[in-house]
């Protein structure tokens, strides 16, 4: 009725009802814009829990490798040259970090531009504000290599007689470009699933790595030299906080199946079948994957800056 | 054996070797035992690191060509 009653006030019905039919994505059955916006929102998430786990995963693996090496000093002496290879692979994976979180980023942009485009309300600000919209998301989808949103956006005015027929070029818009890009964006989601499997890998053995060196350490060793009484408390507390210390994140074992997930919404979304619930259980899913991974980050800063000391004063 | 089999023995090596129990082992050897014990162990958690870091390496490879 408001479609009418705009068409109406304009006083060019006819042409404007042509217009708004004519424009991709308006006529027949499409996603909504709400679809757009979900898929965008979990991606969001979703890069903002991978920033945390890329984090959380190389420092976790530089604080194994340097509890091994203390753990090896304190049984035989550890030629230069090995202390020099752990600092090249510890070098290394930084450095390979960084590059992933690079990616992430351009990621992160490119959702969160998706998603501003799919809720932006184009009745109330205009033309232009679509203009520029579509416009940094053209310059992140050509970072993330893909000439088609160029052309779709290249320099067009976007600019159309009413507010309404704006807001169905947008949603058109952005049909268009995950028609256009569903093979880039397919490839990412599923090298994104091989990424989360190999940081669950490396997860889990760096927390069982820890958790074994830290229990010969600090718990096995002392027993066996002997604990003076005054510190029989300490040891006990000790003993305690790295036996309950959990080497596995069920979330984060899951996570490659969650990116599937989303993956599948993806396809649903491009082919025009996908529900509302699949968008929302991939949302939980990346929501309860970034609690895990900033519960990681803040439980891997706090166990290993207490635990240099202690182990060192064992050998 | 795959790559990731591969990686996937050598992480199984490298935890038994630092277990309390290996250690408390070892501890309880030779000098020149120990030493190479000591040695070896330790090129094995270099040759896990390096074979992860080429993993993570590839992915971001793949990763990459998606964008510049």
């Amino acid at each position: 009725m408001i479609v009418f009653h705009r068409l109406k006030r304009t006083g060019r019905p006819f042409a404007l009802a042509l217009l708004v039919l004519a424009i991709p994505g308006v006529s027949g059955c499409r996603p909504n814009s709400q679809q757009h916006a979900d898929f965008a929102k979990a991606g969001a998430i979703y890069t903002q829990s991978l920033s945390a786990l890329l984090d959380v995963s190389a420092n976790q693996s530089i604080d194994a490798h340097s509890v091994q090496l203390l753990q090896k000093r304190s049984i035989g002496p550890i030629p230069e040259t090995l202390v020099q290879d752990f600092a090249q692979v510890d070098a290394d994976r930084l450095q390979t970090t960084a590059r992933l979180r690079h990616h992430s980023a351009l990621l992160a942009r490119y959702f969160n531009q998706l998603n501003d485009l799919a809720t932006s309300n184009a009745p109330d600000h205009g033309a232009d504000d679509v203009n520029s919209t579509t416009k940094a998301l053209t310059q992140v989808g050509d970072e993330l290599r893909n000439p088609s949103l160029t052309k779709l956006a290249g320099g067009r005015d976007f600019a159309l007689p009413t507010q309404l027929a704006v807001s169905a070029l947008i949603r058109g818009r952005l049909n268009s470009e995950l028609q256009k890009r569903q093979s880039t964006v397919r490839a990412e989601l599923k090298t994104q699933e091989e990424l989360l499997a190999a940081l669950a890998d490396d997860n889990e053995q760096n927390a069982r790595v820890l958790s074994n060196a830290r229990q010969d350490l600090q718990v096995s060793t002392p027993l066996r030299a002997g604990i003076p009484p005054s510190g029989e408390e300490e040891w006990i507390v000790r003993r305690r906080t790295i036996l309950t210390a959990p080497t596995t994140v069920e979330e984060l074992h899951i996570a490659s199946e969650d990116v599937a997930h989303l993956r599948e919404a993806f396809e649903g979304l491009v082919q025009g079948t996908s529900g509302r619930e699949k968008f929302d259980q991939a949302l939980s899913d990346f929501s309860a994957l970034l609690l895990a991974a900033q519960a990681l980050q803040h439980r891997t800063g706090g166990n290993d800056s207490g635990s240099g000391g202690a182990v060192g004063g064992t050998s | 054996m795959t790559q990731t089999q591969l990686l996937g023995s050598l992480r199984a090596v490298e935890l038994r070797l630092s277990t309390s129990e290996v250690s408390a082992f070892f501890r309880g050897q030779n000098e020149t035992t120990r030493t190479r014990f000591v040695q070896e162990s330790l090129q094995i958690s270099v040759v896990v690191a390096q074979l992860t870091n080429a993993q993570l390496d590839d992915i971001a490879g793949k990763l990459e060509t998606l964008s510049p």
